[in-house]
């Protein structure tokens, strides 16, 4: 009955990580979701966490993201989320999360 | 899952976000076998899963416990109740980040009943109307 949670895949392009989150997100992957959110922050990148083939995410994600803009803002930096126009998560920021998460939503 | 009428459900899982999503998957299965849309599916199902999230998060010590689902078809709608028997904890805080999910839950369902936290644990009754 378990499904496996979801995935994250995470590039770099200069001073920027892209951090992409694949399938389903919940409270079972945001463990992984804030060490690699907050290893990267103190690299020192930016950070775009893409949402466009995510299938599923909810508050406790949301809260992660919410650390981590805290934490980019105390560093002079910014979180950015990608949205598609239409996708399974866009009805999630348009409730509640797209103006908990200042700028970057689409 | 029907009663030849009315769909119904009932499940009782451990509260452990690993299960999370198959609570999401049940309770999506059952929105549409009552006749829900997409958007009123993925309503019933983030509201169910923060609703259970918060059961996983709150109800109970290292121990753990049990994290009870029914859901059933009322004639214009459908409701879903998630509960548990944990000892009561802190309310959430407001603001930025506490709360979050009971806001969240709150918006999207046309009327929520909450009892507890208290001493047999807590029940949260959410009900989302559907079209005729």
């Amino acid at each position: 009955m378990s499904v496996p949670a979801g995935q994250l895949e995470i590039g770099r392009v200069e001073d920027v990580a892209v951090v992409r989150l694949l399938g389903e997100h919940d409270l079972a992957s945001t463990a992984a979701l804030r060490a690699s959110l907050l290893r990267l922050i103190e690299e020192d990148f930016g950070v775009v966490v893409d949402c466009t083939e995510t299938e599923f995410m909810d508050v406790a994600v949301l809260r992660i993201l919410l650390e981590a803009e805290d934490v980019l803002r105390g560093r002079g930096r910014r979180l950015a989320v990608l949205l598609r126009t239409r996708c399974p998560v866009g009805r999630f920021f348009e409730i509640g999360g797209r103006r908990a998460v200042a700028g970057g939503c689409e | 899952m029907t009663d030849g009428r009315y769909n119904q459900f009932e499940v009782t899982v451990p509260a452990d976000a690993d299960y999370l999503k198959d609570v999401r998957r049940l309770v999506s299965t059952f929105a549409a076998q009552c006749g829900a849309d997409d958007q009123k599916i993925a309503d019933v199902v983030l509201a169910a899963n923060e609703a259970a999230s918060n059961v996983v998060l709150h109800a109970y010590g290292n121990g753990g416990g049990p994290l009870r689902i029914r859901g059933w078809q009322a004639e214009h709608g459908l409701m879903i109740e998630v509960s548990d028997n944990g000892t009561p904890v802190a309310k959430p805080a407001s603001g930025r980040v506490g709360g979050l999910g009971l806001d969240l839950i709150r918006k999207v369902c046309d009327d929520v009943d909450v009892e507890g936290p208290g001493e047999y644990g807590t029940r949260l009754e959410m009900t989302f109307a559907l079209r005729p």
